[in-house]
């Protein structure tokens, strides 16, 4: 069974977790951007958490379904219109859900309101060739596909027991969706995107003007960010660190090149680095970085060792807490 | 871990690199070696005060047995270059700057054994180092936006084949046909970190050939 583009939307790329252990032959993690959102909109379908769905980037594609299955979506705030031939009626679909869709049907996703990127999961996760070991579409090293392209065909998997009993289950409703939904990723201070990070290495040669420059400005984000990194817009540092010989950098890793304007480096990033890195964002920012689109302002909270320690340890629990929840909603369909 | 600014630097990240990829203690995730600096990746459940510091210990024990092994050669990769003008836009840049004829140049350029010092940048890229004192060149003003797949560029001290069309600011004087990076291989990587590497000339049908099997 198929889903065929009708339209491919600003950006839309096959994704699940991505590569783990790798960085050795310089190809970072990719997969999708907020990983732990696509899994909750796996888990809403039933699937197993990393099967392979897309990552919507701005505005969504447009869908067509051949058979029926269910559908999620998460991260941002991004709604859906449902048609089908013989219906006169479009249908509003609401995003952080399991929708029954049924065969033949047509989903329009549009702008998202508030952040920028969401993750579709479908009954079965998508069927996609897989590259040491993921589906994943890693746009910088030009592994995996490309980006979506109108009229492209992508093959879906027959779904486990799981899956197939909530896609049962959801089409015998009244309502082909659940009146509940999950929480979206967008932080509530929405469009400011507060990331905490530990300083840099290269931090304390920064003046204490620099210092407050980078950590009292909202950044904006620049037209030229990507999967790889975040450009950063706003008023410039003006220490002038020299380039480093090039060290192993990390995603959260936030560099400053000399234009004095900060980059905070993403799933895609290059693996080494030779500009000098001022902070450290911590890997549980990565589900608020992913939203930080052309609307965001991005502010930069240092934290100690021990703060990022206690915080990691909150979204642990969260999480536990959160794939709880869904699975007790769940069982009551 | 910072290796300093010495010239033995680049020699010890290597030999610790090669001693944990060998060993695979638990406390390693993940290691990634800089050109002064190597970096490891926890795995999750290591990611506490108390297991940090006990990984710092053990890398620290690591680093030193790795220096007082003896450092094994890495393997030779032989990787076919075609230098013909067709595939060389910069080669007349790089004649000019240092005053060699191309002849000269390519001549120096193959002659030379080289060895991968860095791994980083993009799967499959390796930055050689090892090129004649004589054709050192600065990079180009600006960069293109998009070098052909298999540009060979060289720059300072180094030399590397781009393994597909990134924005890439070397020098171009000639172009590799194989793959360097294919992710359905049993080592998806040419060229891993310590290898030495040396360059053969190859016409032009050769290289069309070669390419055609990619």
């Amino acid at each position: 069974m198929t889903v065929i583009v009708r339209q491919p939307g600003m950006l839309t790329t096959i994704q699940d977790f991505g590569w783990r252990n790798r960085l050795h032959l310089s190809l970072s993690r990719g997969g999708a951007m907020d990983s732990d959102a696509l899994a909750t909109a796996n888990q809403l379908v039933g699937n197993p958490l990393d099967a392979c769905g897309l990552e919507f980037t701005g505005v969504g594609p447009t869908l067509f379904f051949e058979e029926s299955l269910c559908i999620a979506w998460t991260g941002g705030v991004m709604s859906a219109v449902m048609t089908r031939t013989g219906q006169s009626q479009p249908v509003v679909l609401s995003s952080h859900r399991p929708i029954a869709i049924p065969a033949g049907a047509t989903v329009r996703w549009g702008a998202a309101s508030a952040g920028f990127r969401c993750w579709l999961a479908v009954t079965g996760g998508f069927k996609v060739t897989t590259r040491l070991g993921s589906c994943s579409s890693h746009l910088a090293a030009a592994i995996g596909a490309g980006p979506v392209v109108r009229e492209q065909r992508i093959a879906v998997n027959p779904p486990n027991a799981t899956a197939a009993a909530l896609r049962a289950a959801l089409s015998e409703r009244e309502s082909d969706a659940t009146t509940w939904s999950v929480a979206t990723t967008v932080p509530h201070s929405w469009p400011i995107i507060e990331v905490a990070a530990l300083a840099g290495r290269h931090f304390n040669q920064l003046s204490e003007e620099d210092q407050r420059r980078l950590l009292d400005q909202g950044w904006a984000v620049s037209s030229s960010s990507n999967r790889q990194g975040v450009s950063l817009k706003g008023e410039r540092l003006t220490t002038t660190l020299p380039n480093i010989l090039s060290e192993p950098v990390r995603e959260g890793t936030v560099q400053l090149p000399p234009s004095g304007l900060p980059i905070v480096l993403l799933a895609e990033h290059q693996s080494t680095g030779g500009y000098p890195r001022v902070l450290e964002v911590l890997s549980t920012e990565r589900e608020v970085l992913a939203q930080a689109g052309p609307s965001a302002r991005i502010v930069f909270r240092l934290v100690s060792q021990d703060q990022a320690d206690q915080i990691q340890v909150r979204r642990r629990r969260s999480i536990v807490a959160l794939r709880d929840a869904i699975t007790s909603k769940l069982q009551t369909l | 871990m910072d290796f300093g600014d010495s010239p033995e630097s680049n020699a010890r990240v290597r030999a610790t690199f090669r001693f944990l990829h060998q060993h695979r203690p638990d406390y390693l995730s993940e290691v990634v070696a800089g050109v002064q600096t190597l970096a490891i990746v926890l795995p999750e459940t290591w990611r506490d005060a108390e297991h940090r510091a006990r990984a710092q210990d053990a890398l620290g024990l690591a680093i030193e047995q790795s220096s007082s092994m003896t450092e094994q050669p890495g393997r030779r990769v032989v990787l076919p270059v075609c230098y013909d003008a067709s595939m060389a836009p910069d080669l007349q840049r790089v004649c000019e700057i240092t005053g060699l004829s191309a002849k000269a140049v390519i001549e120096r350029h193959q002659d030379a054994l080289y060895e991968a010092e860095l791994v980083g940048f993009m799967p499959g890229f390796a930055y050689l180092g090892g090129l004649d004192a004589t054709l050192a060149v600065p990079r180009l003003p600006t960069p293109r936006p998009a070098v052909p797949a298999g540009s060979l560029g060289i720059t300072g001290t180094q030399c590397a084949v781009y393994p597909t069309a990134t924005p890439g600011g070397w020098n171009l004087i000639g172009r590799c046909p194989l793959l360097l990076f294919d992710p359905h291989r049993a080592q998806p990587a040419l060229i891993a970190l310590g290898d030495s590497v040396q360059f053969q000339s190859i016409s032009v049908s050769e290289f069309e050939r070669l390419w055609g099997q990619r």
